[in-house]
């Protein structure tokens, strides 16, 4: 790895650092704020279910029970295709155990594709799975 | 007279798949496919034909164990950004020989294709992004060299794995970016594993088709929102 993607990845991993302490924090006791954090046209993949737009997907976020996360383990990493050419972009994976409202403590996983625009960082993509959602049995 | 503050306290119900647009579909089923067949076979040398010449791969996990098998088989590569000290690209596999060898040390696996989730997150001309959630086995010594215990206890690992793959000149796809992540299966994933279950192929989530062309500007040209 040559000194200039050093500078790359410390750079991400330093923002990622950052965005999910930001995150995080606001997700749990500020999620009235949390919509700004996404791009306009952003997207939410919540346990399968697609929501678009930074209005829709902040509305989605406010409805749900009310949220306790414990990050335990970041990475992240740059994309540097051409792809991307001359936009930053990152790769954040995130991962921790979450209470949610009366529900039982469980292992989470989360992955964002975060952008800058202008001087600040946007979600472009937020993809989150609690690490069991699909063998939780169907109780109906 | 009460008020009305009742809070929802039910989660939405999980979905196997998203796709953010439909066309991503065989791509994504075909890749999956033919990246674990290799990753699951006795040898992984293959995969170099699946990763990009700057291919960039990490591996993190869980740092404290829910339950089942301790990770001290992948703690030694495990980067962790929340507990890391100085050089930050320690523990990155930077190039397609370095990520192959690295993955060929990991223990032999066996992946539950039914336990997979597959989110497509960005499906654009030049960059596709998705996440893989499920299980796996690791194989026991007796599976993997032929002598070691035959009754050794089957270890079950949860995994997520993140790709950001890009189309190549002869129209397959390499992989760009690459998180691996594990940790040890939940009670609900253990008993769910390998056990059948009712199909739910990948499928568009017809809500939301207008997703495809939205995000790919974001990428490539974020600039244009400023001028307006």
């Amino acid at each position: 790895m040559d000194d200039a993607m050093r500078l790359k990845v410390e750079q991400c991993s330093r923002t990622a650092e950052d965005f999910t302490k930001l995150y995080y924090s606001s997700v749990d006791k500020r999620r009235h704020q949390l919509g700004k954090l996404y791009l306009d046209n952003g997207l939410l993949v919540w346990n399968g279910c697609g929501v678009t737009n930074r209005d829709a997907i902040q509305k989605y976020i406010l409805d749900l029970p009310a949220s306790e996360h414990n990050l335990q383990v970041l990475d992240a990493q740059p994309v540097v295709d051409d792809a991307v050419s001359g936009q930053l972009t990152f790769l954040i994976s995130a991962a921790g155990t979450v209470k949610f409202q009366d529900n039982p403590m469980r292992p989470f996983q989360q992955n964002f594709i975060i952008t800058a625009q202008g001087d600040k960082w946007k979600i472009a993509s937020d993809c989150y799975r609690l690490q069991d959602s699909l063998s939780t049995v169907k109780s109906d | 007279i009460g008020f009305d503050v009742a809070e929802q306290t039910t989660l939405p119900p999980a979905k196997a798949s998203f796709l953010c647009d439909a066309a991503g579909a065989d791509v994504v089923r075909q890749f999956i496919e033919q990246y674990f067949i290799i990753y699951d076979s006795a040898n992984r040398q293959p995969l170099l034909d699946a990763y990009h010449e700057q291919a960039m791969l990490s591996l993190s996990v869980a740092s404290n164990s829910y339950q089942g098998a301790r990770l001290n088989n992948y703690f030694d590569w495990s980067r962790n950004i929340l507990r890391m000290a100085g050089d930050k690209s320690r523990h990155i596999r930077y190039g397609r020989l370095p990520v192959v060898s690295f993955l060929s040390e990991l223990p032999k696996t066996q992946h539950d294709p039914q336990s997979f989730s597959v989110d497509l997150t960005l499906f654009t001309p030049k960059l596709i992004n998705f996440v893989v959630t499920g299980v796996f086995r690791e194989l026991s010594k007796k599976e993997q060299y032929g002598n070691g215990n035959p009754d050794s206890p089957k270890i079950m690992r949860s995994f997520q794995r993140v790709f950001m793959i890009v189309p190549m000149a002869n129209g397959g796809f390499c992989i760009r970016n690459e998180m691996l992540f594990i940790s040890n299966p939940t009670q609900a994933q253990s008993k769910m594993a390998f056990k059948p279950r009712p199909a739910e192929p990948i499928q568009p989530a017809p809500a939301v088709p207008q997703v495809a062309p939205a995000v790919p500007n974001v990428v490539t040209s974020p600039v244009v929102d400023e001028s307006t």
